[in-house]
């Protein structure tokens, strides 16, 4: 029985959602062997306050592109967070940015907050790393990908000159992630 | 073997370097596969046919080819991947050395070169990975017949980012096989090639990547859906499959969204209010200037203007610039404009293809991002620019560059235009044009009819013809709209405020304009409870949501007018509900600007009393255009030097009138900002005395010139009239309701008298439609606007009980026009011998009229800050005492208090006590004029709205009103203690 995972970055435009997309696809279909989509929002979605981008990995085929029952989803507005909750599976993940998502909704999945542009910001003095860090943390808590094919397709995904900054980033997410783990084990 | 590889890589591996990182990805293919592949292609013989080491012309048949050598499908696909990827380079190696090539050999036009290198390689990634996936599908259909289907491509043809695909089939039949096919097909792309994107049937059909025609009825024959979905059929091409499917399609779905003359044209309507909707947000989209997002600031607004015209005009090519191209030829009328939008076309097309070719595959580009300069550098050149001595090269790309995104917005703007009254023309809401009423409206309710009637157009958020039509004069369709609101039941009012405020949702601009136009047409319906509870459904949808913020700043930062009067609709609950949530930051920068902007004009109407509200209103309603940086005190500045030292530009004297009525009316409100945004009052003082100075002085001259015309016999008025402020404005008080003036004629010619008073009365029409009330201090006791000397005289040697008033008017006056042989005789015949000479009488009389204002005048609250004790009219009796007592001449300001002072060293502290409490308690009631109620009578709940401002600007906390109050008081009581301690040492007081 093969499997099929499906992760929903949300948040607003310029945000980098995107390129965390295409990472993740690219990381499990070019390093991983498996099988992955990549799609993103659309046409007037796509211009509303709300962005989104898709991954669905799988080891078997993908024979239908969209993400209806969502295992991960990223919510980096409270905006993005009301619009696409109801995706979410039961037992399922929500990531939020602690300090821009502050009405978390309830339900039967897990949830795990951390003040992520913040941790950007502060961490590593660049507002426009935290879509790497956020990806860090969903490598680390789906656990779907390894960090080396992650860390090869940043590599091929990123400009030339930023690619040590975002390789930061992504290994700053990934402690995130882990002291979250720790708390709440 | 691997010297194959070595020899070839060399120039080869350099060249990808040079692109941007996402290149690696076929790098690792061709390093994985390529001896294989190579010793395969020479063990065949096929070297020369398959072309390995350059772009070939034919690479379905290369990859035919090496399909058909192995039957192992793993092996095929990634020797078909190595094949593709090595193709994939070479294309783009060929496409920037064409284009360099090119632009070296042209000086002159490097649009064309532009276009032309956009489209050949447009075509050779479109011919690469359509034989792409045409082998590939072949192999995942596994030699089964599939059910008849076609592949179109459906995206821009030269994106390499990804490949967007609308696979049309014949229904559900077999679908299944297709499905499979194309979700390993989807599988290959994004491993190889570019992901596949498969947005239409997302929207379409129920599941897998393909829909039927039926579907697409179901989906777009009852509402309009999505304009995007539109454009993107609309750019169909098939290339694989049965392309009489596609036929089929285009003639039942495509075509319904072309222009049919004399059909019905429901479809092309509902497509171009929802482009026009699009290009109007874009028109009016300011980006950010650290950012950079050809999409956005451009590429979107000039397709979507592309798409419009090539449906309005039947033209059917297939990409936006060979449209373009057409239309340049098709529209005469438009030549100019749409000749500008394809060189900004092809030069941001351009851009944004060698961007994402040399640095990255995202549509952001940050200029601040470490090394993004060397990045663009790279662009810049293949761009064909140089570094010279005056400019870099990315200076020069960049510069251009924005050129291209004002130059897509103006041209657009003004093509907005011819297609709205294109659509006027076509539309189903003919009535809305109609003079007379319609009776097809008979019986029929026309709030609840529109909104029935746009549920087709669903989405779309383009109106303007609508609401124009509303605002002609000779239309009764609005009153009937108003008239038959008033007709629908509680139940049924509330089903109409929540389908318009679903309408009016992702454009906020309609029902704005709604709002204005109603109170044009009816101002009392406004205050209507139908029509404020219409207002407050769609306020209280409005949330602290990126979206609906960003559309009401676009309303605020191209329609300032209709945004301010709008808000002036709302009560204040509805006011402080957008406060409240514009007061929530908002992640975005862009929106977040807008929402700051937003943000300080509630607080501005909020925050200001009705007084200060009616200039706020004159200044939105008559000069909007100027109002788009209203928060930038310095722009709003060189905007009002700007109306000054335009008036004399003007020839005829109205118009220099008007010019300087407008210059008032901007200093008025750009200080009145300042005021409340917390700006120290001395300095708001000085510049509202200069500029009111200012206004009075040219008005003056400009009237007199004016009454001059009339006139044949010139009276010759030198030395002998003067025009002086009295009250507040003398004192250089900020923000007076009124100006108290003073003609004063040292002449009893009865030709000068009716001159002077013919240049009052034109003075007095002006300044009274600044909302300003000129009272004229004389005019009642002397029956004319001129006071005489020998009037002033006369009244002097017979006073009354009540003279004293008169006497301080003169004192306290300050000289706005007139000169200094006046003011000499001014003195010499009034002030020293009537006032100074006769100062016992005229301080006794001061004294008593403190005294007994006093008596009655009791300190508790709300406190008379003007009349109670210690308040500001006795501060101003106690220096009018003391001016003649000490024989000062000079008006009340910050210099006569040291005058003053100087003369009774021995009360130095008092005095200073006084200075202070003096401009404190006069700021206090300057901020309450504004920003509460031009009232002296300060009511304590009403002081909270003032505690802002007093911290900033005097940095002194007082953070409750009641605090605030019992600051008032204290120094009103210390003022008090002061003015009897100095009087009673200068023995004035017994």
């Amino acid at each position: 029985m093969s499997f099929r995972y499906e992760i929903r970055l949300s948040g607003s435009g310029g945000q980098g959602l995107i390129l965390v997309g295409k990472v993740l696809a690219e990381a499990a279909a070019i390093y991983e062997g498996l099988n992955a989509t990549q799609s993103q929002s659309y046409g007037p979605e796509a211009r509303g306050g709300a962005s989104r981008s898709e991954v669905i990995i799988s080891d078997g085929d993908i024979d239908y592109p969209k993400a209806e029952n969502i295992d991960i989803l990223l919510a980096l507005t409270q905006e993005a967070c009301d619009k696409y909750i109801a995706d979410l599976n039961e037992n399922g993940t929500l990531i939020v940015d602690s300090q821009l998502v502050t009405h978390v909704p309830e339900g039967n999945f897990r949830v795990i907050q951390i003040p992520i542009i913040q941790s950007a910001s502060e961490r590593l003095g660049k507002f426009i790393v935290a879509n790497i860090i956020a990806l860090g943390i969903i490598v680390k808590i789906s656990n779907i990908v390894s960090l080396e094919s992650v860390q090869h397709a940043i590599k091929a995904r990123v400009p030339k000159g930023t690619e040590e900054i975002n390789l930061k980033a992504l290994a700053e997410g990934i402690n995130l992630a882990e002291e979250w783990l720790n708390k709440n084990s | 073997m691997k010297n194959q590889i070595n020899s070839f890589s060399i120039e080869f591996l350099s060249r990808v370097n040079d692109f941007g990182n996402h290149h690696q990805k076929y790098l690792v293919y061709i390093e994985k596969h390529f001896d294989t592949l190579f010793s395969l292609i020479e063990e065949k013989r096929s070297l020369d046919q398959t072309r390995l080491h350059r772009f070939s012309n034919n690479p379905e048949k290369g990859m035919r080819q090496i399909a058909s050598y192995l039957s192992d499908e793993e092996t095929v696909l990634d020797l078909l991947g190595c094949y593709y990827a090595i193709q994939f380079l070479m294309l783009n190696f060929k496409a920037v050395d064409v284009l360099n090539l090119k632009l070296s050999i042209t000086s002159t036009n490097k649009y064309n070169v532009f276009h032309s290198f956009l489209s050949r390689t447009g075509d050779d990634f479109r011919l690469l990975s359509g034989a792409y996936m045409k082998v590939l599908l072949d192999i995942f259909l596994e030699g089964k017949t599939p059910p008849p289907y076609v592949v179109c491509g459906v995206g821009t043809k030269v994106d390499q980012d990804d490949i967007d695909l609308g696979v049309i089939d014949r229904g559900k039949e077999g679908r299944n096989m297709l499905t499979r096919a194309f979700a390993k097909l989807n599988r290959e792309m994004l491993k190889h090639a570019s992901p596949l994107h498969f947005h239409i049937s997302e929207h379409v059909g129920e599941y897998g990547y393909s829909a039927a025609i039926p579907e697409y009825h179901d989906l777009l024959d009852k509402k309009i859906t999505s304009f995007v979905l539109i454009s993107e059929m609309l750019n169909a091409v098939p290339f694989i499959g049965d392309f009489s499917i596609y036929d089929e399609f285009k003639t039942e779905i495509i075509d319904r969204y072309f222009y049919r003359e004399n059909l019905d044209n429901k479809y092309h309507e509902g497509y171009l209010r929802g482009l026009l909707g699009e290009m109007n947000d874009l028109i009016m989209r300011k980006p950010e200037e650290n950012i950079l997002n050809p999409k956005k600031d451009a590429l979107r607004l000039l397709k979507a203007v592309v798409f419009a015209l090539r449906t309005w005009k039947g033209v059917n090519e297939k990409t936006s610039l060979d449209a373009l191209t057409v239309l340049i030829g098709a529209m005469p009328e438009l030549k100019d404009d749409l000749y500008n939008l394809y060189r900004s076309f092809t030069f941001i097309e351009t851009f944004r293809f060698l961007y994402q070719l040399f640095v990255v595959q995202e549509e952001e580009i940050c200029l601040e991002e470490d090394g993004m300069l060397e990045n663009l550098q790279k662009v810049s050149f293949y761009m064909g620019y140089e570094n010279t001595f005056y400019a870099d090269a990315v200076t020069q790309m960049l510069i251009h560059y924005q050129d291209h995104v004002k130059l897509s917005q103006y041209n657009s703007r003004r093509i907005l235009k011819h297609i709205t009254k294109h659509l006027s023309k076509i539309t189903v809401f003919s009535y809305f044009n109609s003079e007379k009423k319609d009776n097809s409206l008979q019986n029929k309710n026309l709030p609840q009819e529109f909104i029935k009637s746009i549920r087709f157009f669903s989405g779309t958020r383009f109106w303007d013809d609508i609401l124009l039509s509303m605002d002609r004069n000779e239309s009764t369709i609005l009153e009937q709209f108003i008239e038959d609101l008033k007709k629908l039941s509680k139940d049924d009012l509330q089903k109409v405020y929540a389908a318009y405020v679903k309408w009016g949702a992702r454009s906020p601009y309609t029902l704005i304009s709604l709002f204005n136009s109603i109170k044009d047409k009816n101002p009392l319906f406004i205050e209507n409870q139908i029509c404020q509870d219409f207002m407050a459904c769609f306020i209280y949808n409005i949330k602290s949501r990126l979206q609906d913020i960003g559309n009401f700043g676009k309303v605020l930062d191209y329609y300032p007018k209709k945004m301010y009067n709008f808000i002036s609709m709302l009560n204040d609950d509805l006011v402080r509900y957008l406060l409240d949530i514009l007061n929530l930051p908002i992640i975005d920068a862009e929106v977040n600007r807008s929402r700051k902007k937003l943000l300080a004009l509630c607080k501005l109407h909020y925050n200001s009393s009705y007084f200060f509200k009616r200039f706020l209103y004159r200044v939105f309603n008559t000069y909007q255009n100027f109002l788009i940086d209203f928060t930038n005190p310095t722009k709003f500045r060189k905007i009002t030097e700007g109306l000054l030292g335009n008036i004399d530009n003007f020839s005829s004297i109205d118009e220099r009138i008007e010019k300087l009525n407008s210059y008032y009316d901007f200093e008025f409100m750009r200080l009145g900002i300042n005021a409340i945004s917390g700006t120290f009052f001395g300095v708001i003082n000085r510049e509202f005395t200069i500029f009111s100075d200012n206004y009075l002085q040219i008005l003056f001259e400009l009237c007199r010139e004016q009454v001059l015309n009339k006139h044949e016999k010139r009276p010759v008025t030198r030395d002998l009239l003067a025009l002086y402020t009295a009250g507040g404005h003398a004192r250089s008080q900020a923000f007076d309701d009124d100006y108290d003036l003073i003609i004063l004629l040292n002449s009893n010619d009865r030709d000068i008298i009716n001159f002077a008073n013919e240049i009052v009365m034109q003075m007095n029409k002006h300044i009274i439609r600044r909302s300003i009330m000129p009272h004229y201090k004389f005019a009642d006791r002397f029956r004319n606007y001129i006071t005489t000397f020998d009037q002033l005289i006369e009244l002097f040697e017979n006073p009354d009980e009540n003279v004293f008033i008169e006497k301080s008017q003169l004192l306290g006056s300050r000289m706005i026009v007139g000169n200094t042989h006046f003011t000499q005789a001014f003195h010499d015949k009034i002030v020293f011998p009537y006032i100074f000479d006769q100062r016992d009488f005229f301080i006794k009389q001061l004294l008593e009229e403190m005294s007994s204002r006093n008596s009655f005048h009791h300190p508790d609250p709300p406190v008379d800050i003007k009349e109670s004790p210690g308040g500001l009219r006795d501060l101003e009796n106690f220096l009018f005492i003391l001016k003649a007592y000490y024989k000062i001449p000079d008006p009340i300001s910050t210099k006569l208090f040291t005058v003053i002072s100087n003369k009774v060293k021995e009360k130095e502290e008092q005095f200073n006590q006084l200075f202070m409490d003096y401009y404190f308690l006069k700021y206090i009631r300057d901020l309450y004029h504004i920003m509460v109620s031009d009232d002296d009578l300060l009511q304590t709940k009403y002081l909270e709205t003032i505690l802002e401002p007093i911290s900033k600007s005097r940095r002194e906390k007082i953070d409750t009103a009641q605090n605030l109050e019992t600051r008032i008081f204290q120094a009103m009581k210390n003022n008090e203690d002061n003015i009897k301690d100095i009087l009673l040492f200068l023995k004035i007081l017994k």
